[in-house]
Order: structure tokens, then sequence, then C-alpha cells
């Protein structure tokens, strides 16, 4: 029975692990377009929200957290973020938690709504 | 730590749920296990000297984050700063030397063969056709140890002043208004000027795409304090304007004429600072002194309704801009290439002086006329070591017969070694520049160092040529327009990989720390020139030619700042031991250990050099008791600034029934200059993959172009093409491309004008007068072109 529920749990896995590979797979071929040319009007909310963020007016584009279509990643890792939010990252008090897990994308106003509006 | 079977199974669960559902569990955020180490240093990009912290994992750099104790960017750091680390690893760099033979390709040599090669060529040319025939063109992205070694290696050494650099292009025009203006290179204040500003006037600027870490300071400053005024005056409705109050749009090369107009507005509502204009500013033509009122009356022909006709500004703009500018409280201007690289760059710079010293808008928190710089180490290390054609170190002219003497002296050289002429500013260096067989062109060598100028200089066509001819050694990190040029090339050293100082716009030198080795055989540049100084003979002029860069820098950056040590740029105090442990850098004037650097010049209690008895008495300066503020680089000895009564001069090329348009060109966020380091880093080159031109809807339709269709642009020099983006937010009339893609079809710098500033010898990249044709349909672009085949050919 356990030598069962082992196979199970680890098949399950395999699958779910598929699934996590798709899921940072940009879903179309970029070809020579920019991320701005085609989500302007694929997710027009999701631009909007950008643009008016601190991170839309100091240039931080798609790529940069995102990555392009050979290095997509659909959530941006801490990596990424460390780049301007040292203190913020290094001292996450919720350590189970990467920055993209609460801060609202694509809007960042988990903590200074009232500045970025 | 040891795992169970049950923890595995429940921890593997929950991260694969937590995937397929889009989720990332935490990776590891503590720095100590994203890294070994993070080593302390300053960005590789633009001038605004972000400090940063470099992260090294198994001697390799695997990320760069903001330093949050530096006074410059406050742990922020712009999509280019923290993605340099990306185009380090990539691999087209150049890890060996190469020398190119017969058959028109390059072979791999060692570091002895090729600098053997290298020393001599330059001692053929030297004997043959003269001190003079080898030149020097560097970088504002060297360190200032480099710019330093090079610039005495040929100015001490080879006693030529053929030493340029790429700032000639940027910043010249910039030296030239605060010298003429002030007495003086570089700025007044500092950055923290920003956070005490009631009004920011930014011109010629898209400073949210070309200084993104300034623009996040002004950007919160005016989010914090919605009353505080932006002004911008570009003709284009740049992403800066986004949180701008007013938007003075003006036809390119045109708004000398709009800060005449301002300044007549001041006056005539009585705004300006009579106090202030009394005691601390003269009224000059250059030739003679005049009264306050005979600017009143100069400035009386520049009606807000006449230049309007002249500009396409709005009058109503102009009256606003005036009345924000004198009357907020404190003013600050910032400025870049948009004034810069114009034929009438000085002046426009001394325009912009002209409202402050009428207004009183220096000297005071929150009120300065600053410069940004565009180049990380241009101010360091180009225009304070005096690393152009007719400058020693401190920014003071080789024609100075006393600092010459002075330089002579500590460099242990006998009287009279220095020459005294200016050698050729860069775009008469590159005219010059040619075969042995070509008696037309004196210069039959030149090395290059950090920058592409077969990429970047205006009007290409007519300097390809005399590159290829003559024997051209260069020094960079990847193959690029240049090295396609090359006889020799020298694999170079990230700044990463190396250490030097980088000295930003306010004055502030930054040390970088070596954290890495260089992949390959590549090398530091210091390195480089310290063994081509020791082939050549010089090897007690520029003795640190060790293998270890930390060491050889210091030396270097020693023996710079006692050159300088009592001058108005001193940085005695500088030390390098403190530069390594100070988390923010220093501001010169800093003249002796413990100072603690300098925010404003020319205020008593501030600047040291009031209380500098040494420098008094070098430059035969006396400064009042009383004098709070006094500019004491005045030349004329009465510590003041010169308001300068500058007539209006337009462009040197204006669009006509021929060539109907204005052509401006820019740089984007995502890139830096000619694109060679920003192109490998897919991350931020999937954002600008390949140039374009932006044109007015009203344009596009007379011309049926439509979105995306290609569009030749034509000049009198040359001509690209280029996909069209219709905007609104350039003026109709006025083409906007950027310059860093380096497909040579859309290579914009064929088409710019090589006019230069007759005072600066900037060339006026800004400004060039075109036609255009819609070359084709849209189609499938060649994107993010990079050269990577160190063999491949220039056309």
């Amino acid at each position: 029975m356990k030598t069962k529920v082992f196979i199970l749990t680890f098949l399950l896995i395999t699958i779910l692990l598929v699934f996590n590979v798709y899921s940072d797979q940009h879903p179309e071929d970029m070809a020579d377009s920019t991320c701005l040319s085609c989500h302007t009007d694929v997710t027009p909310d999701v631009v909007k929200q950008w643009n008016q963020s601190a991170h839309g007016l100091v240039g931080v584009e798609c790529g940069v957290c995102h990555g392009d279509e050979k290095n997509f990643k659909a959530k941006p890792a801490d990596e990424t973020c460390i780049g301007c939010h040292s203190i913020q990252v290094e001292n996450n008090l919720a350590k189970d938690k990467s920055c993209s897990s609460c801060h609202i994308a694509h809007s960042f106003t988990v903590h200074k709504v009232h500045q970025y509006k | 730590m040891s795992l169970s079977r049950r923890d595995f199974i429940k921890l593997s669960i929950a991260s694969a749920t937590a995937a397929s559902i889009g989720l990332s569990l935490p990776k590891k955020v503590e720095s100590k296990e994203i890294v070994d180490k993070w080593v302390k240093g300053t960005c590789r990009f633009c001038g605004t000297g972000c400090g940063v912290y470099v992260g090294v994992k198994d001697g390799k750099v695997v990320a760069i984050k903001g330093n949050p104790e530096a006074k410059t960017n406050f742990g922020f750091l712009c999509v280019k700063g923290f993605l340099a680390y990306k185009c380090m690893y990539h691999p087209d760099r150049l890890k060996y030397p190469m020398i190119r033979q017969k058959d028109g390709k390059f072979k791999r040599v060692s570091w002895d063969e090729a600098l053997d090669y290298v020393a001599k060529k330059f001692k053929y040319f030297h004997k043959k056709y003269g001190k003079d025939s080898v030149a020097y063109y560097g970088s504002g992205q060297c360190t200032t140890e480099e710019s330093y070694t090079f610039n005495k290696l040929w100015k001490g050494g080879f006693r030529s002043n053929m030493v340029e650099g790429n700032p000639r292009l940027c910043m010249a025009s910039a030296v030239g208004g605060y010298i003429t203006t002030f007495g003086s290179d570089e700025p007044v204040g500092s950055y923290a000027d920003i956070e005490n500003a009631k009004c920011i006037f930014l011109v010629g600027s898209n400073t949210s795409e070309c200084h993104p870490i300034i623009f996040r300071r002004i950007m919160r400053h005016k989010l914090r304090n919605p009353d505080v005024k932006i002004i911008v005056c570009e003709p284009r409705k740049t992403n800066t304007a986004k949180i701008a109050d007013l938007w003075l749009p003006v036809d390119p090369g045109t708004d000398l004429a709009v800060f005449h107009s301002m300044a007549r507005e001041i006056i005539k509502n009585n705004w300006h600072d009579k106090k202030f204009i009394d005691a601390h500013t003269r009224i000059t033509d250059g030739k003679n002194v005049y009264s306050f009122d005979k600017y009143v009356e100069f400035v009386e022909q520049f009606k807000p309704e006449v230049v309007e006709k002249l500009t396409r500004c709005p009058a109503e703009n102009i009256r606003k801009a005036a009345k924000w500018f004198a009357t907020s409280g404190a003013t600050m201007t910032l400025w870049t290439m948009g004034l810069n690289q114009r034929t009438r760059g000085v002046w426009a710079n001394n325009l912009i002086h002209n409202l402050h010293l009428i207004t009183g808008n220096i000297c005071k928190p929150g009120a300065d006329s600053f410069s940004l710089t565009g180049q990380p180490n241009a101010c360091g290390g180009v225009r304070e070591t005096g690393s152009l054609c007719h400058l020693l170190p401190g920014t003071k002219p080789v024609k100075d017969k006393k600092w010459r003497t002075h330089v002579e002296k500590v460099w242990g050289l006998k009287p009279g070694t220095i020459d005294p002429k200016p050698g050729f500013h860069t775009m008469k260096m590159f005219d010059s520049l040619g075969g042995e067989n070509d008696p037309n062109k004196p210069i039959k060598a030149m090395l290059t160092s950090t920058t592409n100028p077969a990429q970047s200089l205006p009007n290409l066509n007519r300097y390809i040529k005399g590159m290829k001819d003559a024997f051209l050694v260069v020094l960079d990190i990847f193959p690029t327009k240049t090295t396609q040029l090359a006889d020799v090339v020298l694999p170079a050293a990230f700044l990463y990989e190396k250490g030097g100082v980088y000295g930003c716009s306010e004055r502030r030198s930054q040390l970088t720390e070596k954290a890495v080795n260089p992949p390959g055989e590549a090398k530091p540049d210091i390195w480089i020139a310290a063994q081509i100084a020791k082939r050549m003979g010089f090897e007690k002029l520029i003795p640190w030619n060790m293998d270890d860069s930390m060491k050889a820098n210091e030396m270097a950056w020693t023996d710079y700042i006692t050159v300088t040590k009592d001058s108005d740029h001193s940085l005695w105090g500088a030390t390098y031991d403190r530069l390594k442990k100070e988390k923010a850098g220093i501001q010169w004037p800093c003249p002796y250990p413990g100072h603690p650097g300098t925010y404003k010049r020319y205020v008593r209690g501030m600047d040291p050099m009031f209380e500098h008895e040494e420098f008094k008495r070098f430059f035969g300066k006396k400064i009042p008791d009383d004098a709070k503020i006094y500019f004491y680089m005045d030349k004329k000895g009465e510590g003041r600034a010169n308001i300068w009564l500058r007539p209006y001069k337009g462009p040197a090329e204006v669009p006509d029934a021929e060539y109907p348009f204005y052509l401006t060109t820019g740089r984007v966020i995502a890139h830096w200059h000619t694109g060679t380091m920003t192109m490998r880093i897919p991350e931020i080159a999937r954002s600008y993959p390949y140039a374009y031109i932006e044109i007015h809807p009203d344009d596009a339709r007379k011309y049926n172009i439509f979105e995306g269709d290609l569009v030749e642009v034509i000049s009198r020099r040359g001509k690209a093409i280029l996909p069209a983006r219709i905007t609104k937010n350039s003026l109709p009339g006025v083409l906007f491309v950027p310059w860093f893609d380096q497909e040579i079809s859309r290579m914009i710098n064929f088409v710019c004008n090589d006019a230069v500033d007759p005072g600066s010898k900037e060339p006026e990249f800004k400004i060039a007068a075109v036609k255009i044709r819609k070359y084709s349909g849209s189609i499938q672009m060649k994107e993010k072109v990079i050269i990577s085949d160190i063999n491949s050919s220039y056309y």
C-alpha cells in the first residue's frame, strides 16, 4: 500500500512539474515584436496598471521581470527585485514568500498606494 | 540537515502544486545564500554614478544590487544597471589579442607579440611622421586611472597632445558653458538640490530614459510634493513629460530664443534678483562689460509672441515658465545632450546659467544650473584628468604656461616637454586620420579604448575610410563596428574585472573594487597602457605596469591627485584607502584628508577653497573676508559670474524645400550607446530590438506611411532605412531616431551632421535637415543585431 501511494505521488509530482515548465513558457512566438506592441491590445488593463506605476514611470519594462520568449518567467524571481529593492528582499519578514507573491502585479501598490496614484 | 521521505513528499507536492497554478515558492533570498560575497562598485552606464554591490558566486558575477547608502541612487538602479552583469559572460567576449593578417583575417597572438607589434608600429610612425602622427581616442567609460595613464603617456611621454575622447561628442559644450560663465568646469551644486527644489526645469534631456535614477528622484519629489513645478522643454513630448506641469515644445536648435524670452519676462515683471546681479555678476559679450540696462535692452527683442513664431513654443507657455522659474523659491535646471550636441551648445549652456544668475537661483539649496553628464566617467576620467587635446589634469589648458610647468615638475619631466599647442579636436582628428600613402592625412595611427567611433561619429561616411586605412588599435570587450576596421584588437576587462574610480555628474568620485577575473586573456586597459609605455621607453613615467590591477590603479590615482592637489578640483583628501572605505564616494573639492567633500561650490562655509591658502597662492586668488558667495575662478579676479549677451543663432542646418524635416536623435532606456553590451542582454533587448523612426500622424498621412512601414530618411550626408512609429509626441515636421542599432542600414549616424560648435568643437548630432520617402510596407525586421564574427566586414 505504502509503495503504491509513493508511486502515485511520484507520478503526480511529475505531471505537475510538466505543467510548471509549461507555465514558464511564453504562449506565442514573439518574432520581432516588443512586448508592449501585443500586450497593449491583449492585456490592456495590465499595461495600463504598469504604465501608471513607478515601474512604468522609470521604464522597468516587461522583459526586465519576465524575460523574453527564450527565458520567460511568469512570476519574477526575487533575484530580479533585489536589483533595486535589496533591503526589502533581504529583510523580508515573510521568508516563505517571494515579492511577487504579495505585491500586486502590475501596479505594485501594496504599501505606497497614495503615492503612486 | 536530513530530510525524511514524508517531508520530501510534502515539500515536493507543495512545490509542484504551487508551480502548476503559477505560484513561485520562495527562492533563497538571503544575500549570503545567493552569492559568496557582495563587492562595492559603481554602475557601468550613465553619468548618474549609481552605487552598486556586485554579487560574486564561484568566481563569477551573478547579481548586481543597488547600494542603499549611496548618495546618488539610494539603492535604486535602472534596468541597464542591475542587468549589466549578464553581458559579461556572453560568448562573444573578446578573450585573446589579435592582429589582422594580409588576407584580412584576424589571427590570435600572444600578448607579447601584440604589444611588441603595437609599440614597433607607433615608434615607426613617430620617427617617420612626427610625434603627432599617433593619436589616442578614449572614453568617458574608461576609469579615471586609465584615462590619466593614457593622457600622461601621450602628453608627457610622446610629447603629443593628440589625445581626445568621446566626451568631446557629449559634454564639451557643458564644459565650455561652465568655464565661460563661472571660470571653472562642473556644477556648483549636487543632486541633493533636487529634493530641495521648488521648480525643476528639464531642458534638452529625456531624463526618464537617459538618467532614469535621477528621474526617479525627481518623480518621487514631485509625487510627494505636488506643488513642485516641473517644466520640460523639448521638441518631443517624451516619457519625462509624464510628470510635467508644463511642456515647452520647440523646434530643434531654436530654444536660445526661448531662454532669452524667459529672461525678458522675468525682468519685465520685476522677478529678477537685482541684489544678486549687482553683487555677483557682470554683463558681457566677451569683449566689453556692460550695465544691466544693456542686458534689459538686449533681451527686449525676444518678445514671447515673436519667439513663438520662430520656435513654435506658445507665448503663454514661455510666460508661465518664466514666472515659475523666477518665483517658485528655488529652481534647478538639468540638461544633457539636447543643449550640448549643438553648433551653439556653449551659448545654450550660457543662457541657462543666465536665467539662474538673474534670478539668484544658484549657490543656495535647491537652486542650481546642473549639467547631467552622459557617461559614467566623462567628468572624473576625461574632464578632470584633462584627457582632451587642449587640456592637462585639473581641466587646465595646455597653453597655460604656469600650469604646464607645474605638471612637468610633478611628472618629473624636463621643462618644455609638454607641447603648448593643443592637438586636434575629435572631428578634426578623425578627419586627419588615414593611410601612410595619403599626404593629406597627418595622423597615421590611433589607439581607441572603450568606445565605438565607427558607429558613434556623426556623418560616418566621411570618416570610415580614414579609420580603415590608418593603423587602428582597438581595446574593447566585444567585436564592434570599430573592430571591423581595426588592425589590432586587444581584449579588455569589464569594469568589475579590474576596478577603478568613476567620477559622476555631481563631482563625486567612487571606487569600484575588482570583483572577479576577466575571461580568457583579457586585461585591464591600464595594464595595456603601461605595457605599451614600457615597450616605448616610458616605464619611469608610467611605472604601474604590474599584473595586480588594483595596485596599478592606486599608483595612477595617487599620481593624479598629487598633480591636482592645490587646484580647484582637488581630490587630495580622497586617498585610495579612503575611497575604498567610503560607501558613497567623495565630492571634490576635497583638499585634505578628513575633509567630507563639497556639496556646493563658491559658498563660504561649504566650499573649502575659501580657506585653501596653497590654492589661493598658486592661482593668485584673493577672496574678500566678508564674501559669502564668490566665484573665485573668475578670470578677471572679481569673483563674478558672467551674464552673457549671446545673439540668437539657429542650427547649422534648417529644413528647406528639398530637406523639409528636422531630424533629432537620442537614446532609449534599454540601450547604452551603440548597444554592444545591452543588445546582448535579452531581458532589455526585447523592449527595443531595433531602431525606428518617430513621425507625427500629420506627416505620416502626407507620405502615406503607416505604422511599421519602412521609411528612408536622407540628409545631405547619408541615409538610413527604419520602420515607422507614428506618434503625436513629436512636433509635426520633427522626426526622431535612436542611435543604438548596429544594423548598418539603420545606423542613423550616417545621416547626422558633423558641423561643430566653434567654441567647444562638439558636433551637432541633435539637428539635421532631412527628407523622407516610404521605402516599403511593413516587413519582419532583422532584430537584436550584434556583431559576433570578429572577421565580419563593415559594409
